[in-house]
């Protein structure tokens, strides 16, 4: 039993020419449909035969699809099921005719002379397995995990679903829903950073401000309300240093350069607020 | 009444067709399609189509099969056609058995009843070379 050369050797990518993607799948398709000419009892095929006949199977699985889809799409449905496959198989089917297609009353697709002859096809054709292992995934997708084609057979439903950590019919360039943890520890360290510049300062005086200096920053930070900071424990007394214009934002800068006591700060900014 | 019962009729039958369909979904995960459930999915999503439910690629998958292998019988049949016209010494006839080989014209033939039209140039005239290989044609 002889079969053309190319069906046994590695599938030869060329360089140019289509996507490097599109003729790895036709490659494969080609092993298959090669199987299952030689399982009907051919012993070779020129290969401009083969690869029409390759042609001819991927068109007919994309119309396959394409006649699902428009049906479940007239449907109001995103995702085709059993009846839309029904649907397609019968319009492709009626060109060549079944029994049933000329049945005036409706009929329903469960009962369809098509479905029944792949029953039947099913029940009295031998199983032909695919002759190699398929590579990973990772040939075509980048950065994506790959894995082998594992053949499951029990009807896992979950593998068209997940793939690996992600689902499926999530884009890949979607970034991670992000956790909340993350939120709250931002708004700690803010919290950190507003208070580590204000140490030993009591509460009241806190209640008092609505604004915060800081010695070691120059930014101001405005809290709209008191009740998101809370200090926990009692802190002690606060030394500041302001300089002479002290509600000036650009002058924050001097704050250094004069020494005053915190009283004399404090009533000084008292002072100037009212 | 006849209606009644007609319709009562038709609701048992469609049970049962019902359970011979998901008797068959479930067989197919036992049958394994020569066509990859992967390379399947890939053409299913290059369409368009979306399901999770795996069976239904692997029904996919046995209806191609199916239709490839109608056009492969009827292939051969063209072609054992072709060799019993041509008879000449026993001898002859029995190594052309032995090998059955896919052609162009057989394929185009058997095509022409499933609505696919492949017709092949029959030679090239561009240059000297030409027409020697048939299967070297450019698309």
């Amino acid at each position: 039993m002889r079969k053309s050369l190319r069906h046994n050797d590695k599938p030869i990518i060329e360089e140019a020419g289509p996507l490097p993607e599109l003729e790895f799948s036709f490659t494969i398709t080609r092993v298959a449909v090669a199987q299952i000419c030689q399982s009907m009892g051919f012993k070779g095929a020129q290969i401009s035969a083969l690869e029409a006949l390759t042609d001819v199977a991927t068109r007919y699985l994309q119309a396959i699809a394409k006649l699902a889809v428009a049906s479940a799409n007239s449907g109001g449905r995103t995702q085709s099921n059993l009846p839309d496959i029904i649907v397609a198989l019968e319009d492709l089917a009626s060109l060549q005719g079944f029994p049933g297609n000329s049945s005036i009353r409706s009929r329903s697709l469960y009962t369809s002379a098509v479905i029944k002859d792949l029953m039947k096809f099913v029940e009295y054709t031998d199983e032909i397995p695919f002759a190699r292992p398929l590579p990973p995934r990772t040939i075509f997708r980048q950065g994506a995990k790959g894995k082998y084609l594992k053949y499951r057979g029990d009807g896992d439903n979950s593998r068209g679903y997940r793939d690996g950590d992600s689902l499926r019919h999530v884009p890949r360039w979607l970034p991670a829903v992000p956790v909340v943890e993350g939120k709250e520890k931002g708004e700690e360290g803010k919290r950190e950073v507003k208070w580590g510049c204000l140490d030993g300062r009591t509460r009241e005086e806190k209640e008092d401000e609505n604004w915060r200096f800081c010695d070691e920053r120059k930014r101001v930070e405005r809290v709209v309300s008191n009740k998101e900071i809370e200090i926990s424990g009692k802190r002690g007394k606060v030394r500041f240093k302001m300089g002479v214009a002290i509600h000036n934002p650009t002058m924050v800068g001097n704050l250094r350069v004069q020494g005053l006591e915190k009283e004399f700060g404090a009533t000084d900014y008292d002072e100037k607020e009212a | 009444m006849n209606g009644q019962t007609s319709h009562q009729q038709s609701k048992d039958g469609r049970h049962d067709d019902d359970a011979a369909l998901t008797e068959f979904l479930a067989s197919l995960m036992d049958y394994t399609p020569t066509i990859p459930d992967e390379l399947v999915e890939h053409y299913l999503a290059k369409s368009g189509f979306q399901c999770p439910d795996i069976r239904l690629t692997r029904l996919v998958a046995v209806a191609t099969q199916k239709f490839i292998a109608d056009v492969a019988t009827d292939a051969l049949q063209q072609c054992k056609a072709r060799q019993s016209a041509v008879v000449k010494d026993k001898r002859d006839k029995q190594q052309k058995d032995k090998r059955l080989i896919l052609t162009m014209d057989d394929l185009s033939k058997a095509l022409r009843e499933y609505g696919v039209n492949v017709k092949h140039q029959e030679y090239f005239a561009d240059c000297p070379s030409a027409g020697l290989d048939s299967a070297s044609r450019e698309e």
